[in-house]
């Protein structure tokens, strides 16, 4: 990189981190700089090849677009959000935008569904084995409210462990806390190597029951509030379903500081003496939400948590673009005339990276 | 037969002993892979390192791994495959996984797991010598041969009525080592049977659990070749052989809220191999080598929890048959060669699961690679032109059509000079290929369970490579020789998983092949070999590498840059023959954030004939304990630490290369 580079890499840095609103320069040689405004509603599309914003006539069907912001959500052209083979990576360093070549990265992530429910368990990657975080949600469905905890994701059978059987435990919240109700609800959607519509457990909180239904029956069903299919776990509001339900974390600002190790030695008993404390008073002034389209860019990964007004994060991230053919880096550097509702004009610096 | 072979042998020992006086400095063994003709491996046109039977018994090795294992110039990687620890592929000029080819008596050895072939799975019980070519040879050999050529050559009785070898050892670790084999020749035509058994017993990986780091494991060998000369214009041979391998590796895993589970790893493979070979000799000046070959692999890799019916297991199943004609022409100082092959590739490879669907425990089976076939043929031309008596000159080419990717060209040319007896030097340069494998083109490779899939690629094109080498030798003297050398490649098209581009989903990411990769080695060796009479040889060899992966502008993983090779073998009083081997490698780059530490091996093997036909030996290996670091990543320590052996072997009458 050269000196110049540098200078203005170190400029672009400290630009960020003053929070300046004004249109930054070219934070490396190679960045292309975009000026997005993103309306109160509405959604605007980005294609990064010539960083341009573009209006594609059928952006569900098109390729025409590998970024796509509404509110404060980003979407890549993948999964739920779009028919191309677009997805992400981040967050990474800032200082990766120097970067010529693509960063050597786990995985690359296509949109998808999700809700207060996503990050339900941490991953031991060394034994392949998920580990619940024993986190209290709330689910709400009209006035209705339960809390939920998941205990465990794995039954004993024929002598082996079997995934996706989960033990889960609710009680309905209200004036007083129901009794609490311990579930198993068959997750596994035909194992592994069960077909795509495989049905799967799907709990109707306020009878109790649980029916095997498949995504697509799911979808246009209001008879249940949480599905549970294999390691993802919806409700049924938003894109999930038509019930109007919502859902949240209680335990969600706990999340990056959790470790694998510590979530390990989380014991059932402290984890159950936590269930035990959540009352309805707990939720007040948490927002519900149903299943959402979720990218690499989480809403709490690429605004800075606790800013006001709004600031990106001084970060990069990988996307692929539409076509699967092309990487680029992708960092932002200021929010103009931020809301509640929407960043304003998002300053954004991309350029192409080679594979 | 074994039996009856050993028991008239006795009387033939002397012959035995004369076979085994010592070898000048230079090795002189007669070399046919580096050009397909038989050359002295000092005066040979393109460089061949010979380590020869009697060679890889004094490094104490059972198989082609461990023979090569300390070899300047090669690592025998074990870290490629190491949470099982028994995938043992070489590394040549940087060079591994495919792009090195293995050969036996001049056939490619198929079977690799990941593009790697198992040199572990080789027993050395039948073998006269392994020829090393370094450097592209694609111009002769066609696919995978980019960083070099192994070819592991079999021996021929060399003495009329019966004879036979056999080797017995007992090794740390339970390791037992019987080896054997007995022919009998007459006039024109002879028959020989070959058997080999190694084991060793599991080694745990940490303390208190059940985890092997390596499996228990069991390789054997049954071969059987013959020979006949109908008349004195024609010879044909026959080799079948079959080695069966198993592997029986344990881990557990803490499950939440459920406690720990067992999981057995079996992993079962056999190889038989047919080769037919008959050599015409038409003219003086004219001759004819038919060739045809036919082996099939079958692998199974199981997956299987303990006391439950719930498991499942790899299966595939490879083969390939291939005809090769190849005319040999004499024409004064020049020296044709020109052929012509046809190969026949399949791969077939399935997923068979045991599980319980709706309450009911049920089998099924997945295609994994949809059987598949590779077919192609090849022709090529080399000529090895003497224009003064001190210099060759050896263009030559191959062109290959495969029906999948098209057609390939890989042209070579080598010049030798020997302008007196003290002086050789050699330089050549040519091009490499290797086409996309099987799997790499259909691959639907599920291992959810841990984590990932691995898609293949039908649109991938063959990778290609440049390269040059030179070797410059000088032997002042009867008693020394002094090697230096240089090689540098450019590979461009390079066959990769793409880890960048890892779809994730739920907590597996899919992954794909793709032609991207860039590549760079140079590297650069300088050796010396003394010899004082029969009582004293030693070598010493130094070897730099260099490489470059161009797109992420870092080194390849796995590559340790320097390497310093000593060897010393010394008869003493009372005819102990004392061998000491020495190998010192520098750190290696792994990733960005790991580095593997670098380490030293030293062995020592102590010998001595007991009587006439009959020698013992003791020996150390690796004596100072390094060993790998379970769990660590990229780490190419030796997955064993010190073993220790003491064995006996019956030597019988000499034997030479057909």
């Amino acid at each position: 990189m050269s000196g110049l580079g540098q200078c203005l890499l170190v400029l672009g840095v400290a630009c960020l981190a003053l929070g300046c609103s004004s249109t930054a320069g070219p934070v490396h040689d190679g960045t292309r700089e975009l000026e997005v405004a993103v309306p109160d509603t509405g959604r605007v599309y980005v294609q990064l090849a010539e960083p341009a914003l573009v209006t594609p006539s059928a952006p569900r069907e098109s390729n025409d677009w590998d970024l796509a912001f509404e509110n404060y959500d980003v979407f890549t052209n993948s999964g739920p959000s779009g028919a191309g083979r677009g997805a992400a990576f981040g967050q990474l360093d800032l200082s990766t935008l120097q970067d010529d070549t693509t960063p050597e990265v786990p995985f690359l992530a296509p949109d998808k569904a999700g809700g207060a429910f996503l990050d339900w368990y941490a991953y031991d990657g060394k034994n392949h084995a998920l580990f619940s975080r024993f986190h209290v949600y709330g689910v709400q469905r009209g006035d209705r409210l339960w809390k939920i905890q998941i205990s465990s994701y794995y039954a004993e059978q024929d002598n082996a462990p079997l995934s996706g059987r989960y033990r889960i435990r609710y009680a309905a919240l209200g004036d007083s806390v129901g009794a609490t109700q311990i579930l198993q609800i068959d997750g596994t959607a035909g194992g592994i190597s069960g077909a795509v519509g495989a049905p799967s457990g799907c709990l109707d909180l306020e009878s109790g029951t649980v029916s095997m239904l498949a995504p697509a029956v799911a979808r246009e069903s209001q008879d249940w509030d949480v599905c549970f299919r294999r390691d993802s776990i919806s409700v049924n509001g938003e894109v999930g379903g038509p019930g109007g339900v919502g859902a949240v974390d209680l335990q969600a600002s706990e999340r990056a500081a959790e470790t694998l190790a510590g979530i390990q030695a989380e014991a059932e008993d402290e984890a159950l003496v936590r269930f035990d404390s959540v009352t309805q008073a707990s939720f007040d002034g948490k927002q519900f939400r149903g299943d959402h389209v979720v990218s690499a860019f989480e809403t709490g990964a690429w605004v800075v948590a606790g800013s006001n007004p709004e600031e990106p994060a001084q970060a990069t991230w990988l996307v692929q673009d539409a076509a699967g053919t092309q990487n680029f880096l992708i960092a932002f550097s200021a929010f103009r005339e931020p809301s509640t509702s929407s960043p304003g004009t998002i300053v954004m610096h991309a350029k192409p990276v080679k594979q | 037969m074994l039996l009856l072979a050993l028991s008239g042998l006795g009387r033939r020992a002397r012959a035995q002993n004369d076979a085994r006086a010592p070898a000048p400095a230079v090795v002189n063994e007669v070399v046919v892979t580096g050009t397909r003709t038989p050359e002295q491996a000092q005066r040979a046109v393109v460089k061949t390192d010979v380590v020869t039977r009697a060679e890889a018994e004094r490094r104490g090795a059972t198989n082609v791994a461990e023979a090569l294992s300390t070899q300047p110039g090669v690592q025998v990687n074990p870290g490629a495959y190491g949470y099982l620890g028994t995938v043992s592929p070489i590394q040549i000029q940087g060079f591994d996984l495919g792009r090195v080819l293995i050969l036996e008596d001049g056939e490619p050895v198929i079977g690799d797991v990941g593009g790697a072939i198992d040199l572990a799975g080789i027993p050395i019980g039948d073998l006269s010598r392994i020829e090393i070519v370094t450097g592209p040879s694609s111009a002769l050999y066609g696919s995978s041969a980019i960083g070099g050529v192994v070819n592991v050559v079999s021996a021929a009785p060399a003495v009329e009525g019966p004879s036979g070898q056999a080797r017995t050892e007992y090794r740390s670790h339970q390791g037992v080592v019987l080896q054997g084999n007995a022919a009998y020749r007459k006039p024109g035509a002879w028959a020989k049977l070959d058997l080999s058994r190694t084991s060793q017993a599991a080694i745990a990986e940490i303390r208190g659990l059940p985890d092997t780091q390596i499996p228990q494991t069991l390789r054997s060998l049954v071969g059987m070749r013959v020979f006949a000369q109908p008349n004195p214009k024609i010879d044909v041979s026959l080799r079948a052989r079959w080695l069966h391998q198993r592997f029986d590796g344990v881990e557990s895993t803490e499950y939440p809220g459920l406690g720990r589970y067992v999981t057995d790893l079996p992993q079962e493979s056999d190889r038989f191999a047919l080769h037919f070979l008959e050599n015409i000799r038409l003219t003086r000046q004219l001759g004819l080598r038919l060739s045809l070959a036919r082996q099939w692999v079958d692998t199974s890799s199981g997956n299987f929890r303990r006391d439950s019916p719930i498991g499942q297991a790899h299966l595939s199943t490879q083969s390939i048959q291939s005809f090769e004609a190849t005319v040999t022409a004499a024409d004064g100082p020049r020296t044709w060669v020109i052929g012509t092959r046809f190969e026949s590739q399949r791969l077939t490879q399935e997923l068979q699961s045991r599980e319980r669907i709706d309450g009911e425990l049920l089998t099924r089976t997945t295609a994994e690679v949809s059987p598949r076939g590779l077919n192609s043929a090849a022709s090529y031309a080399q000529l090895a032109w003497k224009l003064r008596p001190w210099l060759t000159v050896l263009p030559g080419a191959r062109g290959e059509y495969h029906g999948r990717y098209g057609s390939v060209i890989a042209p070579r040319l080598a010049v030798a000079a020997r302008p007196n007896d003290a002086w050789t030097a050699r330089i050549g340069a040519g091009r490499g290929f290797r086409t996309p494998s099987a799997e790499e083109l259909g691959f639907n490779f599920d291992h959810s369970i841990y984590g990932y899939r691995v898609r293949g690629n039908p649109a991938l094109e063959a990778e290609r490579s440049w390269g040059v080498n030179a070797d410059v030798a000088f032997t002042p003297a009867a008693f020394s020789t002094f090697r230096a050398g240089g090689f540098a490649n450019w590979v461009n098209n390079l066959i990769d998983i793409d880890l960048a581009s890892g779809m994730r989903s739920g907590t597996v990411v899919t992954y794909s092949y793709k032609n991207f990769q860039r590549v760079r080695t140079m590297g650069a060796n300088l050796g010396l070999s003394l010899q004082d009479g029969a009582r004293l040889r030693a070598d010493l060899s130094y070897d730099y590498l260099w490489t470059h992966d161009v797109l992420a502008d870092q080194p390849l993983s796995g590559r340790p840059a320097h390497t310093l090779t000593a060897a010393a073998r010394l008869s003493m009083v009372w005819q102990l023959e004392l061998y000491l081997r020495a190998r010192f490698v520098s750190g290696a780059f792994v990733d960005s954030m790991t580095r593997s530490p670098g380490y030293e091996t030293v062995d020592a093997r102590l010998s001595r004939r007991l009587w006439s036909a009959l020698q013992a030996c003791v020996g150390v290996l690796n004596l100072f304990d390094i060993q790998q670091n379970p769990g660590q990543i990229g780490d190419l320590r030796p997955p064993l630490g010190r073993v220790l052996y003491i064995g006996l072997s019956l030597l019988l009458p000499g034997e030479e290369t057909p």
